[in-house]
């Protein structure tokens, strides 16, 4: 045989795929993104939690416990209140900024 | 036509990672057959071969922003396809041999007025493209129905190209051989 009729052959030989091939895919990819993100706002709500019980914690050992000077916490105690509310409120915008930007990126990325 | 082939494609990925998802769609539709014959070649099995297609374009559809539109889209497709179908294969363990694999769908051909229609000629011809070696098979479907050069094979598969030649040789003279078995001097018909 000629190698045009062996190009001939094979390209007759091509196997087609099933007809919802196409839908079949498209509709893996859609539900793996839903995973994706359920488990991304699972993420979101953990760290939230977390960070609420931290910063609670340490809110009630600045302001309502009762620190002596012989105290573990003491050294807490001596740093300004105002400044370590501050701080951590601009962690947590920080943050929260990151995780929405982060969340418009991958829902931009997947406009099913 | 390759090249212009190319350029769709790049089109397509530029669209796709701007966010439209019926530009991967179409990507998909453009590729999708090709990859199922590679498979094939590969796993013998055309439902085994589809699923594992499928892994394969969900894995493109996230690993598409790491494309660098240095070499063609297919190239990088076709080393995917045939990469997952080898791993799959190696999962499987086939322990099959090819003469119970085809025991079933070994029939004497039926020579009436109907028996040379494209769907007879399409089973025929994958009937005798099952029958070669897994390499030989892929080999010949790369160079003839994807068009690649002896380099292009290379890089995609990893073979040396002295095996890829041998490949290319002995996979057309196995495949005549098959295609003799099977149609006799109906061949022509294919021809």
């Amino acid at each position: 045989m000629k190698e045009k009729e062996f190009k001939n052959i094979i390209k007759k030989g091509t196997i087609e795929t099933s007809d919802d091939f196409i839908n079949t895919v498209m509709t893996s990819i859609q539900k793996s993104q839903d995973i994706k993100k359920v488990s991304f706002w699972k993420t979101l709500k953990v760290a939230l939690i977390a960070s609420t019980i931290l910063i609670s914690g340490l809110t009630f050992i600045l302001l309502k416990s009762n620190i002596t000077e012989n105290d573990f916490f003491h050294f807490l105690s001596t740093i300004p209140k105002m400044l370590v509310f501050v701080v951590i409120t601009l962690f947590l915008l920080l943050g929260v900024n990151s995780l929405i930007t982060l969340s418009e990126q991958k829902t931009k990325k997947s406009h099913f | 036509m390759k090249a212009k082939n190319q350029i769709e494609d790049y089109d397509l990925i530029r669209k796709i990672n701007g966010g439209d998802t019926n530009a991967f769609r179409q990507l998909v539709y453009i590729h999708k057959d090709v990859s199922l014959s590679l498979a094939c070649s590969i796993l013998k099995d055309t439902i085994l071969a589809e699923d594992v297609l499928q892994d394969v374009f969900i894995k493109v559809f996230y690993k598409l922003n790491t494309f660098n539109f240095k070499s063609a889209f297919s190239t990088w497709l076709y080393r995917i396809v045939i990469n997952t179908a080898y791993n799959e294969l190696k999962k499987q363990k086939q322990s099959i041999s090819l003469d119970e694999e085809n025991k079933d769908i070994f029939f004497a051909p039926t020579l009436d007025a109907d028996f040379m229609k494209e769907v007879d000629q399409k089973k025929y011809i994958n009937l005798a493209l099952a029958n070669l070696r897994r390499d030989e098979s892929l080999v010949l479907r790369l160079f003839y129905l994807c068009e690649l050069s002896i380099k292009e094979i290379e890089e995609i598969t990893s073979f040396r190209k002295s095996k890829i030649k041998v490949d290319l040789h002995r996979g057309r003279e196995n495949l005549n051989f098959q295609l003799k078995q099977l149609l006799a001097d109906d061949i022509n018909y294919l021809l």
